[in-house]
């Protein structure tokens, strides 16, 4: 059951009112007209609305949100009413009919404008905190004197998630007890903030979250519309449900952010890489900092002397973005990788040979062991299947139907992240197992493979054992983001089973009364002392009309190596829809704004484009079932969820100069680019 | 969605004798969908999907189309495939087999623009509210028109069938209080001018009974050409109908209509004569499309159609001059 | 069937609910077993534990008058008295609503001496005032829509799934909104409200359409099949098998109109190769990029007819 369907008795509809300006202050709100419809119970707008107990901003380190307690627009499509009736038309057309007043001031969109302000700001994210600013070696003198260099700015656009479940939540008051049933990646980041808005201790907040249908990382924290169901349902004494529309999706919830991204290259006449700079910028709102970390894969992914990377943000007078599938590692992938691709061809080296001459044995930056790699065997696997020795530098003459084919590779990597993590299990004297974690499930199949796991750690059949999740009463787990869930939730599952398995062994077999046990896990220090990354190599072939543009990936083959893989069906599905994503990315994403109004024009599924089943011909991804490592958790798991974009936007990219002799260093590739 | 008062004709004739300040409604695919977001709100809507006007027939040297056959009955019919393929393939290449189940010929000759400002009512537009500005013209214009544009407005027109109809010569059925007429498709959609709010011919309570397509061997060769963001289920960046007869080499008679650059499907008689006693040749086709596209008024981000338009036109017309395999 | 010589909750439904997440979520608060009864079936859950079937039990249903609502609670103290007894006229939201209410106060109540009354009291006003807004929110669908100023709803009739089912709507409801809000089958989803995704897509008279485009005042008399009504006499539709064996979803939100479509494309005629199941299937997307298994899904039950 998804958040917006659980059945409640007496639930109000509520259907937000966002701003048509992107910036300005609202002088007046207009609800007369809604409130004279039928059915319609409320209009809460910054005038009405009730003061948050815990304060105007109930941050927690999670997104700033703007939910009716001054009268500010930061940005277009920023909620600034609630419509609440009976019914969801009504909600909606009541919605429809608010008419709010606001001085507008002047505002920018355009990550030009701001270039001049840009700021260096250090990264923080599921892998920790590390500089914005990396330097080894001397890569001015080294970029001087090199035979061989590229130097080119690669663009990413901003984009919009867009699982395909809107937001959505429902929440419901006893008391000072409040219940939310929200489609959320992290239960427990939005208990957090909830329990800050309302001053209320953690333990009144109860999030249940059974189904998510989709998240990418848009539903990886607590926006706006969370804390205003909370709040209509408090203010209003009823269970109160808001789902966002898809337009709304545009900018209330994060997005991409926009990166524009300077690679430096150069090399010996031997092909070996002496110099590397990736300087990536990228954009924020006025009012709180998300960082693309685009450049951290420049750090790691080919041995080289001489490397600077550094991050720069600018502000616009946007919505926050935020993570979305594989956060810098995709878009930093395309420049990098293009980049290599750009020399390889300047050399005349086969873009595998070229990054085999400088694959990294360790860590080139900080000079640490990789806890594994395996991407040598990634090439080796996914070259062969492909059939890339039977590539053609010069294409120019490969037509297919009329077609130009083209065949592009990239490498692949994300970090292997893992961070605390809790689970409880429980036999009872049927010999039946309860396993629970307040973990998520948003499509990566964790309700399956926790099960699994805690049947082979207790040796007990997989149909005895039921996994729960989604709620907050369970022992708690991190937030589905960062491809963490698999690595930390299973290494939980398995120590609690494993500490079961003690007790009943000392009790010697079946219980008489239910017996449960506890397990929880953390980073050890010796993970510090690695580099840790899944890595995998990505070979795309297209066709391209010769006159009209129009790209066809018809085969996409990735080879992936990420520790233990747990359930190899699920496996193959999460790299799979990891590479659809870079189809999208490649081809057909890109949020518009429209610079006057700093309004995202590309609002629906229509104008925003994401692949169809059209535009997904042979995608194949395949693996190494064991890459053992036993250092980046103790289930041996790096996760999977993320690494499959990565890699995949260049490998296509690259695909398409090598049909057409077009490098299109601004994504997405579409027909225009390619006239 | 504005309330609104939903009744159900019984016939065409109640139907426009009820239709004066009523919004005909068939399958909803557009209509619905505008209401949904309060860009087009009817008080009184009246329901005409079940007359009896969905039959398909090939009579009198036409096709005679009924107004509620629906866009996957007209594109799957054998005689529309025979003998106008082109109508078939544009039909199929627009939106997704679900919409094409509920969409019907009427409806979709008067299916509103996509344009994302008529669409989004933080925004001004003149279509949407007469006089009332255009934030299209220095916004984001990747998607609009630069054939038929005005100061007022520069939606392009979203129809694939439309274009189709167009080069296939078809004219439009349709009765109203005053009686029936015929209207040549080209005359029922209108330049938006001063005036972008006023978008078809029709009279007050006219309801579209059919369309009638003349059947010939240019018709028969006809075929459909669409460029679009991604493989399926996209609006067209620019798409053609041809339909070019060749004999002995050189092009007999040839027509052909652009989509997705025009405020209305567009077709240029020059462009189509300069073809007359010439070679089949991609030079033919190619001087054609450049006179089709003379006078294009390209804004910052379309630019790229005027070049797109013609590759797209010579496509459709080396296709259907069987110049391509 | 002994019942347990603690407080208990008895659920009576008319007909029967499903006893999903949402269940087995507020269960775990609630610490007391519900014993649900519909007509013919019994079942008891525990807090954590598996559902266990009890068989039907006509006693109880005699013994509590229940049977004349649509639902009964019945509220036992561990000495099996009656501490409370609520008729409502809906069962499935509102017993989970009392279940929860329930879970809450039970949460809520002090530990210590007098803890089971303060508990039995705590329960009997939780699930009291959630039946009592149970009853207060569920008055028929037309006294609740026929507010002031709104025009006259409209009766339409249509056949969802086998099952007539008899509407008053005001004329701009669409068939998605009715499926999941009015009827309760949430089978259908809503992805973008505006014919872009295909999530919504149900089968009307026979014809994959975009339920978030059709007004139900249009259907009168209308066949439409969901999700919900594709399981025949327990089994699977081959369709949803295939999509389990080729694991052809992943977060699962555009599956049923997936589902659906595919049904609808096939009997549309067969696809002659990939390509073309494809292009029949674009008008679902899946953003979870589950498309490549989708087709293998669909391929394989063309294959086989």
């Amino acid at each position: 059951m998804y958040s917006y369907e659980w059945p409640v008795p007496g639930i109000l509809y509520g259907v937000l009112v966002t701003s048509n300006l992107a910036k300005g202050r609202i002088t007046a709100v207009d609800s007369a007209a809604a409130e004279k419809e039928p059915g319609v119970i409320a209009v809460l707008t910054p005038f009405n609305a009730m003061k948050l107990p815990g304060g105007a901003k109930p941050d927690t380190g999670d997104r700033v949100v703007q939910v009716f307690q001054d009268d500010q627009i930061l940005y277009s499509n920023q909620p600034v009413a609630l419509a609440v009736a009976d019914t969801f038309e009504r909600a909606l057309h009541a919605a429809a009919l608010v008419r709010v007043s606001a001085q507008p001031l002047p505002f920018t969109v355009r990550m030009a404008d701001e270039l001049h302000a840009a700021f260096p700001h250090d990264i923080r994210n599921a892998a920790g905190s590390r500089p914005a600013d990396q330097l080894r070696g001397d890569v001015e003198t080294a970029l001087r004197q090199a035979e061989h260099k590229v130097e080119a700015v690669y663009e990413t656009p901003p984009e919009t998630h867009n699982p395909l479940e809107p937001h959505a939540t429902l929440a419901v008051w006893s008391g000072d007890r409040l219940t939310v049933y929200d489609a959320t990646q992290g239960i427990f980041g939005v208990r957090k903030k909830l329990a800050k808005a309302f001053a209320l201790p953690p333990g009144n907040v109860r999030v249940i979250t059974k189904y998510v249908g989709g998240g990418f990382g848009c539903k990886g924290s607590a926006w706006s519309h969370v804390v205003i169901a909370a709040l209509a349902a408090k203010q209003l004494g009823r269970p109160v449900k808001i789902a966002l529309t898809r337009p709304q999706m545009f900018g209330i919830v994060g997005g991409r952010p926009q990166t524009q991204q300077k690679i430096s290259l150069a090399a010996d006449k031997d092909g070996r890489l002496i110099a590397l700079r990736h300087e990536s910028i990228s954009t924020t709102s006025r009012f709180d900092d998300f960082i693309e970390p685009a450049a951290l894969v420049s750090r790691h992914q080919y041995q080289c002397e001489n490397v600077e990377t550094k991050h720069r943000l600018v502000r616009l007078d946007i919505g926050t973005p935020t993570f979305m599938r594989a956060p810098g590692e995709s878009s930093g992938s395309f420049a990098l990788e293009s980049a290599i691709d750009e020399l390889a061809h300047e050399l005349g080296i086969d873009p595998v040979d070229f990054r085999l001459k400088n694959y990294a044995e360790t860590d080139p930056t900080e000079g640490k062991p990789f806890s594994s790699k395996s991407l040598r065997r990634c090439y080796e696997l996914g070259a062969e299947r492909f059939g890339w020795q039977k590539r053609t530098r010069r294409p120019e003459l490969m037509l297919r139907a009329g077609k130009l084919v083209g065949t592009g590779m990239a490498t692949a990597s994300y970090p292997a992240n893992y961070t605390k993590a809790s689970a409880l299990a429980r036999m009872r004297p049927d010999g039946t197992v309860l396993v629970q974690s307040g973990a998520v499930d948003i499509g990566g199949g964790t309700y399956t493979v926790m099960a699994q796991v805690a049947a082979e750690t207790l040796g007990v059949p997989y149909e005895k054992v039921r996994f729960d999740l989604g709620d907050t009463e369970m022992p708690e787990a991190p937030r589905s983001g960062g491809s963490t869930t698999a690595a930390s939730v299973a290494s939980a599952v398995e120590a609690a089973c494993r500490a079961l398995r003690q007790k009943l062994d000392a009790m010697g077999g079946r219980p008489r009364q239910p017996v449960e046990a506890f397990g929880e896990v953390a980073p050890s220090e010796e993970r510090k002392k690695y580099a840790l990354h899944s890595f995998g190599a990505q070979f795309a072939e297209v066709e391209v009309d010769p006159d009209l543009g129009m790209v066809r990936v018809t085969r996409l083959v990735g080879a992936f190596a990420a520790g233990r893989i747990l359930n190899a069906t699920l496996a193959r599905s999460q790299f799979m829809g990891g590479m659809v994503w870079g189809i999208g990315m490649a081809l057909h994403e890109h949020s518009v704004y429209d610079e006057k109004l700093g309004r995202i024009m590309t609002r629906d599924l229509a104008d925003y484009h994401v692949p169809s089943h059209k535009d997904v011909v042979i995608v194949d991804p395949i693996f190494i079932p064991v890459e053992k490592d036993e250092i980046v958790d103790p289930a041996g798991v790096k996760g999977i969820g993320e690494i499959g974009i990565t890699g995949a936007a260049a490998a296509i990219a690259n695909a398409v100069f090598n049909a057409t002799g077009k490098r299109v260093r601004a994504l997405p590739i579409t027909p225009d680019k390619l006239l | 969605m504005r309330l609104f008062t939903f009744q159900r004709a019984a016939s065409v004739d109640e139907a426009i004798a009820s239709g004066a300040g009523a919004a005909f409604l068939a399958g909803g695919t557009n209509l619905v969908d505008l209401m949904k977001i309060e860009v087009l709100n009817p008080e009184r809507v009246l329901d005409v999907s079940r007359l009896d006007l969905a039959k398909i027939e090939l009579r009198e040297g036409a096709l005679q189309i009924g107004a509620l056959a629906s866009n996957t009955a007209v594109a799957e019919h054998g005689d529309v495939r025979r003998a106008a393929p082109g109508l078939s393939e544009a039909l199929l290449s627009g939106a997704s087999p679900q919409l094409r189940n509920a969409a019907t010929v009427g409806g979709n000759l008067l299916q509103r623009t996509r344009c994302a400002y008529y669409r989004d009512l933080g925004t001004r537009c003149n279509k949407r509210e007469a006089g009332s500005g255009c934030d299209a013209l220095d916004g984001w214009t990747r998607m609009h028109a630069i054939l038929g544009v005005s100061d007022k407005c520069i939606a392009a027109h979203p129809s694939d069938m439309c274009v189709a109809l167009y080069a296939l010569d078809a004219t439009v059925r349709v009765r109203g209080p005053a009686g029936e007429r015929e209207i040549p498709i080209g005359e029922l959609h209108l330049l938006p001018g001063d005036h972008p709010e006023r978008e078809f011919s029709l009279q007050p309570a006219e309801l579209i009974t059919g369309v009638r397509v003349p059947i010939d061997a240019l018709a028969a060769r006809s075929r459909y050409v669409k460029v679009r963001d991604r493989q399926s289920y996209a609006f067209a960046l620019a798409s053609c109908a041809a339909a070019v007869q060749v004999e002995g080499g050189a092009v007999q008679a040839a027509r052909f209509a652009l989509g997705g650059v025009g405020t209305k499907p567009w077709r240029v008689p020059e462009a189509e004569r300069s073809m007359q006693g010439r070679p089949a040749t991609r030079e033919t086709f190619a001087r054609a499309a450049e006179i089709a596209l003379r006078g294009a008024t390209p804004r910052r981000d379309n630019a790229f159609k005027v070049e797109l338009a013609k590759r797209t036109a010579v496509r459709g017309l080396m296709l259907s001059a069987g110049a391509l395999s | 069937m002994d019942l347990p010589n603690r407080p208990c909750l008895l659920a009576f439904c008319r007909r029967a609910p499903r006893f999903e997440e949402a269940f087995r979520a507020e269960l775990r608060a609630l610490g007391a077993p519900l014993f649900a009864f519909a007509p013919g079936s019994g079942t008891v859950f525990g807090a954590d534990d598996e559902p266990r079937d009890i068989g039907p039990h006509p006693e109880l249903w005699r013994i509590h008058g229940a049977g004349r609502a649509a639902l009964t609670v019945v509220l036992l103290d561990e000495k099996q008295r009656v501490r409370l007894r609520r008729d409502a006229p809906e069962a499935e939201g509102t017993l989970l609503a009392a279940v929860r209410e329930a879970g809450r106060a039970v949460c809520a109540a002090p530990r210590g001496i007098g803890r089971r009354e303060l508990l039995l009291n705590s329960l009997a006003a939780a699930l009291g005032a959630a039946v009592l807004q149970a009853c207060a929110s569920a008055r028929p669908v037309d006294d609740r829509k026929a507010v002031s100023g709104a025009p006259a709803l409209l009766e339409v009739s249509l056949v969802v799934n086998g099952q007539r089912r008899r509407l008053q709507v005001e004329p701009r409801l669409v068939l998605l909104d009715a499926l999941r809000e009015n009827l309760g089958l949430t089978g259908a989803k809503k992805g973008c409200d505006m014919g872009q995704c295909g999530a919504c897509t149900v089968i009307v008279d026979g014809q994959r359409v975009n339920s978030c485009l059709k007004l139900v005042a249009q259907l009168e008399g209308a066949r439409v099949t969901t999700i919900e009504g594709l399981v025949q006499g327990g089994q699977l539709h081959p369709m949803q098998e295939a999509f389990l064996r080729e694991d052809a979803f992943q977060c699962g939100y555009c599956t049923p109109g997936q589902i659906l479509s595919a049904i609808a494309l096939l009997q549309e005629g067969k696809p002659r190769d990939d390509d073309e199941i494809r292009e029949g299937m674009s008008g679902n997307l899946c953003r979870c990029g589950a498309y490549p298994n989708i087709v293998a899904a669909i391929r394989g039950v063309a294959g086989r007819a």
